[in-house]
């Protein structure tokens, strides 16, 4: 059976639809999603079933941005670094432009993930397979880094609110030892607090609390209810963009191979890398921001099969369970699948292309429109529902009350957050990159008995530190730049107000 | 500052490794001196003038309107366990459409919907 039968045409346009329901309702992911195809990839020949699968995961990674368009409530930790910009889009320029960047966006970042996907399998592989919890590190510490000055002309708050994460990320049981803390004597914290439940929280309920409190009115600009209507806004507005910035899609989508091959670090710590570098070059239009951050997590979708496929290793949950399903159908993944089910692979390669190239725009489209139809609710009327969905959403991701309290608690922390400026995604990649930070810290020093000079002694270790330095010191300067041209521009606009008043009077 | 002290006396009684190596305070620890000279830093750089927005002076139909989203979330888990997810959330939608004082017919129709959409996908399809 081949990508070109009717069963495998079915199987990827169900797969698309699915993924797209499931990544735009919150609190349901891209993982989920899977996860629950695998019973059914069970009774399917691997051509199909593989297919599907890689249908699913695309759509959805991207349909996590629906959530973010409509309320701010982005649908994974990668749509939380540009979640509030592409909110901001929609709100002014409307859905269909904000989601027709992010399709787009994601539609190319996977398609250059798929042709170095099918360029360098085996010679990326080999270069993952040589990092060690050293090198895993700095990758955790280099996104840490980016993200800080991610935070515009104010890094402080950026690394107070990274902290926090930190801190909430230290919930539950160590990743190390084993060692229980700060679970207060409640049981249902031992694992941890689950950081889609605090994004739902941070986001999404923050939102209704801060409407319940405020109760404005948030009217919907004009342009938002005529953009709408024209197709070219999905289409043509975006892909001029991508043609405009096409370095920055190149460079993002390479950020989010480069992470995303590695094992375990998936497609979030991509988008926010790459995301950051945008914000602290000090050019963050929006669109910019968003065009970043998903065409680097698309990239990092398919640049995970890259170690799962020649090394028998999974690069993220998805292609965990893909693994699953390759041990089902008897097949063993690693360099020998390339010389003995050689159509396979080609199977693979030709369903990232299809998922990206058509099933990708025709479903962003789908949903983009049911964004602009959402949006054009009262607002009253969109806030109940979208409260109705966090309370859901929070406790269908481990069928736990104790959830949708974090939930609320996260709600009135991000309140908090907001009122003193501080940036609410930073908490997200905090609560993401703890585990692995700690984890590979502990590994490390007990590894080298405690010589810290260890985390300096191998040369891919040194390059991230090195690069952890350069975006530091980027950082310090891109900050201090924007807040010398933001005070000239605050003198030069009183200036010319005081010569207004000179001459009126 | 105040959680980072926090964190730091609740971290104390947490075991070390064998030969006395840090063990599983560490990390919160190093997390929470960082919290500390992060938050010295603000107050130094004066977090007292950026201090947002003015606060509303009706502080009574704020109460009002907070304790009709609060009460949403106690309806909701109070009606999970006895009417399973769809009636809960479509409860919760309609608690606080009346909190806003959203018209009728559209609160009746968003908790309806709300709460057959709910009980589809996840009461059927996921097994809530």
């Amino acid at each position: 059976m081949t990508l070109f039968s009717w069963e495998a045409a079915v199987a990827l346009l169900l797969g698309a639809l699915y993924g797209t329901l499931f990544g735009s309702i919150p609190g349901l992911t891209a993982t989920l999603a899977v996860a629950l195809f695998i019973p059914v990839a069970f009774f399917l020949d691997p051509a199909i079933a593989l297919p599907a699968i890689i249908a699913i995961s695309s759509v959805a990674i991207y349909a996590g941005d629906v959530g973010a368009a409509i309320a701010r409530i982005p649908g994974t930790p990668a749509s939380a670094a540009y979640a509030p910009e592409l909110y901001g889009i929609s709100r002014s320029r409307g859905p269909m432009f904000g989601l027709g960047i992010s399709a787009l966006g994601s539609a190319t970042g996977g398609l250059i993930g798929t042709l170095i996907l099918a360029i360098g399998t085996t010679a990326l592989a080999t270069l993952a397979s040589g990092f060690s919890s050293f090198e895993y590190f700095w990758v955790a510490v280099l996104g840490l880094c980016a993200g800080v000055f991610a935070a515009g002309t104010r890094p402080l708050r950026g690394l107070i609110s990274l902290l926090l994460g930190l801190l909430l990320s230290t919930v539950g049981v160590d990743p190390t030892l084993g060692y229980v803390r700060f679970h207060f004597g409640y049981s249902s914290l031992l694992g941890g607090l689950d950081y889609i439940v605090a994004m739902i929280g941070l986001f999404g309920f923050s939102e209704v609390l801060s409407h319940l409190l405020k109760h404005r009115r948030d009217p919907i600009s004009a342009s938002t209810r005529s953009a709408s209507r024209h197709l070219r806004n999905f289409f043509a507005a975006p892909l001029r963009l991508i043609g405009r910035a096409r370095g920055l899609v190149a460079r993002s989508s390479l950020m989010g191979v480069m992470v995303g091959l590695l094992p375990g670090a998936g497609a979030d710590i991509g988008a926010w890398i790459a995301c950051s570098y945008q914000k602290m070059t000090g050019r963050d239009q929006d669109e910019r921001v968003v065009l970043a951050g998903a065409s680097s997590n698309n990239a990092a979708v398919a640049s995970a099969w890259i170690p799962a496929l020649s090394l028998g290793l999974p690069g993220d949950t998805v292609t965990a369970m893909v693994l699953a399903v390759f041990m089902m159908k008897g097949i063993t993944p690693g360099p020998m699948l390339f010389e003995q089910d050689m159509a396979l692979i080609w199977t693979l390669y030709g369903t990232f292309l299809v998922a990206n190239l058509l099933l990708l725009p025709a479903c962003g489209y789908l949903s983009a429109r049911m964004a602009s139809f959402a949006v054009r609710l009262p607002v009253d009327l969109l806030i109940s529902v979208i409260a109705a969905a966090c309370l859901v959403g929070a406790y269908a991701i481990n069928s736990n009350p104790m959830d949708v309290v974090v939930m609320v608690g996260m709600g009135v922390l991000a309140l908090v957050l907001r009122r003193y400026g501080f940036p609410l995604a930073q908490v997200v990649l905090g609560m993401v990159l703890g585990p692995i930070l700690e984890q590979h810290f502990m590994v490390s020093a007990i590894k080298s008995k405690w010589n810290l000079l260890a985390f300096f002694d191998r040369p891919f270790a040194l390059l991230l530190m090195a690069l952890t330095a350069a975006t530091i010191a980027a950082g310090v300067y891109f900050a201090r730049r924007r807040r010398w041209s933001e005070f000239q521009a605050s003198a030069g606009a009183s200036d010319s107000t005081e010569s207004d008043t000179a001459t009126s009077s | 500052m105040g959680l980072a002290i926090l964190v730091w006396i609740t971290s104390r009684h947490f075991p070390t490794l064998p030969e006395g190596y840090p063990g599983p305070a560490l990390f919160p620890r190093v997390v929470a001196v960082l919290l500390l000279l992060a938050g010295l830093g603000l107050v130094i750089g004066g977090v007292k003038a950026a201090a947002g927005e003015s606060q509303s002076a009706r502080i009574r139909p704020i109460a009002l309107r907070l304790s009709g989203g609060l009460g949403a979330v106690a309806l909701f888990l109070l009606a999970l366990p006895v009417a399973g997810a769809g009636p809960a959330a479509g409860a919760a939608c309609l608690l606080i459409s009346v909190t806003l004082r959203v018209r009728w017919k559209q609160a009746l129709a968003a908790t309806l919907l709300t709460g057959i959409a709910v009980h589809l996908m996840f009461s059927n399809l996921l097994g809530l």
